[in-house]
């Protein structure tokens, strides 16, 4: 007996083995070594020196670091609600049926399948002032052509523009299996009680998205903050460091200049962001859409 | 020994430096000059007779330039491959139809009569079709090799002798950017907006272009671009142009490895004509003077410049000075700030991470 109550005990633990082993290799040591590395000085190639809080403290007083973070900010102010509210509207497009539907789900979607670098390049040749296909058409129809990615107003403009074409098609993946899976009937009754498309729209199906929503918008909050790839690809921090984000900073900071801490420290700093975040929209947006349904 | 070829950047130290912590480091590595600095603890170093007793090989016929950027203390640090600098590529039936000699001008005079003449409006519309220069866009060193260039032709610095403070921030350098930008917003035969100069160049839109020897390649590939290089003018007051090398390094290894290691570097550097073709400068002055490379026409012009290359100050901080200078050479370009001003701001910064450990 007493074997037997032990085994059962035992079991549960070993079913969730395999993800814990992962999960304590994968996230938990990494985190806690950043957490350590944040406090020291470190190049790699020498040894590490404990510094304490030395470099949260010294990044505050960086000017390009301050920089970064007001041009992180601006990024995810602007693309957060974008890639909201695009996908949403192109999924609800894409949930209705029409000739053509299947061809335009494929061709509104596929672009996030493409790796980085693929699409980014593309962008990169069709921006170029001079020779890049847009400003040739722009051209054509006798508009002035512009340097997309080299003005400080426009290149994080340009940078949000491509993340939406590029990232659009996941959100929109996630839209649209919520959006087939709410209730049918309810429509129909509101149908016959003489609710209009609109008042539908506003009335059932926002509400029953609330909690899609609230899903993407800390996702997409997280990958906003972290945005990368565009940087490194599109225009390497520049024009005059104006789209220098927190991640390209701390890329720089540890990969290039061999400051490992003061990058674990940049890192910890994006946590922080991120965690205020989304607490932040978590409340505006419950607030906004009601506590539940 | 096996071959491995990492894309060249941060990853590639990064990774070096994770190779020599863990204790498996590369038998040999190839690194510029700036980023073997970064290093210097951890590689085998020689005496210049050491390595000719030892392993045979010639020091003396070494390019003095290129052999002193890698000696500290009397000890050799890295056995050099080659080395690049910038070369002036110019559009041979762009000079012809302008009226001009078929040859890249050689003097600030001449270069700017040169593109004055070459920025052509063809259609009337206000705009230049073909442009006589511009250098602002595309790959971003570009800028800053060219201000390096003017700024070492005016006498300037980038940084002090010590290493410890910036230099650039003086009348050599402010007069080099401003150059550079009056290009763009006074004589107007650059365009205001940033262009890719390389891709301008190969389908004829441009007419001189500044860039190093690993364009001779794709240039040719170009089948109606009627082409050639030449030295890079001289715009300041002496001939200086700025350069860089790659440099076969070995890491501290046990001695089986180490000697095998140094017969492949050896080897490598024997027979470097075969690196000058991929579009290169080797530095054996037994390799420079061989027929073989003088039938390597433009790689042969690039080599006429060997004699004054200069090298950048070696600092472990270069990565994070030259981010601060391409920051603020944006806003000059772009003309959202006077070239006083940027170079001034970018000293102050620049100061800063010197003064920082």
């Amino acid at each position: 007996m007493g074997t037997g109550k032990k085994r059962r005990d035992f079991t549960p633990f070993l079913f969730i083995l395999p993800f814990m082993a992962f999960f304590l290799v994968f996230i938990v040591i990494p985190l806690i070594h950043g957490l350590l590395l944040s406090l020291q000085e470190w190049s790699l190639l020498s040894d590490p020196v404990f510094v304490g809080l030395d470099n949260y403290i010294e990044l505050l007083d960086v000017r390009r670091f301050r920089a970064a973070v007001q041009n992180t900010f601006m990024f995810a102010v602007q693309s957060v609600p974008l890639l909201l509210v695009v996908p949403l509207v192109l999924a609800l497009f894409l949930n209705k049926t029409f000739v053509g539907q299947k061809l335009a789900q494929n061709a509104i979607i596929s672009p996030f399948l493409i790796p980085s670098s693929s699409v980014l390049l593309l962008w990169i040749w069709m921006l170029d002032s001079q020779t890049g296909m847009i400003n040739q058409i722009f051209k054509a129809v006798g508009l002035p052509g512009q340097a997309w990615l080299s003005r400080q107003g426009s290149a994080m403009g340009v940078i949000v523009f491509v993340t939406l074409w590029w990232t659009a098609g996941y959100n929109i993946i996630l839209f649209l299996s919520s959006l087939q899976d709410l209730p049918q009937d309810l429509y129909e009754a509101a149908a016959v009680d003489g609710a209009s498309g609109w008042a539908q729209f506003w009335h059932i199906t926002l509400p029953l998205l609330r909690n899609r929503m609230l899903f993407i918008t800390t996702l997409q909050i997280i990958a906003s903050f972290k945005l990368f790839d565009q940087v490194y690809i599109l225009t390497g921090g520049g024009p005059a460091g104006s789209t220098r984000t927190l991640a390209f900073y701390l890329y720089e900071t540890g990969f290039r200049d061999f400051m490992f801490g003061r990058a674990a420290a940049v890192s910890w700093y994006m946590f922080i962001m991120i965690a205020i975040f989304g607490l932040l929209q978590a409340k505006l947006l419950t607030r906004w859409l009601g506590e539940g349904v | 020994m096996e071959l491995f070829i990492l894309p060249g950047g941060a990853d590639y130290i990064t990774k070096l430096a994770l190779a020599i912590r863990t204790g498996a480091p590369p038998g040999v590595v190839v690194l510029s000059p700036n980023d073997y600095f970064r290093f210097l603890d951890n590689l085998t170093s020689w005496t210049p007779e050491e390595l000719e007793t030892q392993y045979g090989l010639d020091v003396a016929d070494f390019s003095e330039n290129i052999l002193q950027s890698v000696t500290r203390d009397g000890r050799i640090y890295a056995i050099p491959l080659g080395t690049y600098c910038l070369g002036l590529y110019y559009n041979i039936d762009h000079l012809i139809a302008a009226g001009l000699e078929p040859r890249a001008p050689e003097t600030r005079e001449e270069f700017l009569d040169y593109v004055r003449k070459l920025t052509v409006d063809k259609d009337g519309d206000g705009t230049p079709d073909q442009w006589g220069w511009y250098s602002f866009g595309g790959w971003a060193f570009r800028v800053l090799w060219q201000w390096y260039t003017l700024l070492f032709q005016n006498g300037g610095a980038l940084l002090s002798e010590d290493g410890r403070s910036a230099a650039f921030f003086s009348p050599e350098g402010v007069e080099a950017l401003r150059f550079y930008v009056d290009l763009i917003h006074k004589e107007n035969v650059a365009p205001k907006d940033p262009a890719d100069p390389e891709e301008a160049f190969r389908i004829g839109l441009l007419s001189l272009h500044v860039n190093g020897p690993w364009m001779i390649n794709l240039f040719k590939e170009q089948p109606d671009l009627n082409w050639a290089v030449a030295p890079v003018p001289v715009l300041g007051k002496e001939r200086v142009v700025w350069g860089d090398a790659h440099l076969l390094c070995i890491p501290q290894q046990s001695e089986e490895m180490t000697e095998a290691a140094v017969t492949l570097a050896k080897w490598l550097s024997d027979n470097s004509i075969e690196w000058a073709k991929a579009g290169q400068v080797p530095v054996r002055k037994s390799v420079v003077d061989s027929e073989e490379f003088a039938a390597l026409t433009e790689q042969f012009e690039f080599a006429k410049q060997l004699p004054y290359v200069r090298f950048l100050p070696q600092t472990e901080r270069l990565a994070e000075i030259e981010s601060v200078l391409l920051e603020y050479m944006d806003a000059a370009y772009l003309g959202d700030m006077d070239p006083e001003e940027a170079l001034d701001y970018a000293a102050e910064e620049v100061e800063d991470i010197l003064r920082r450990r």
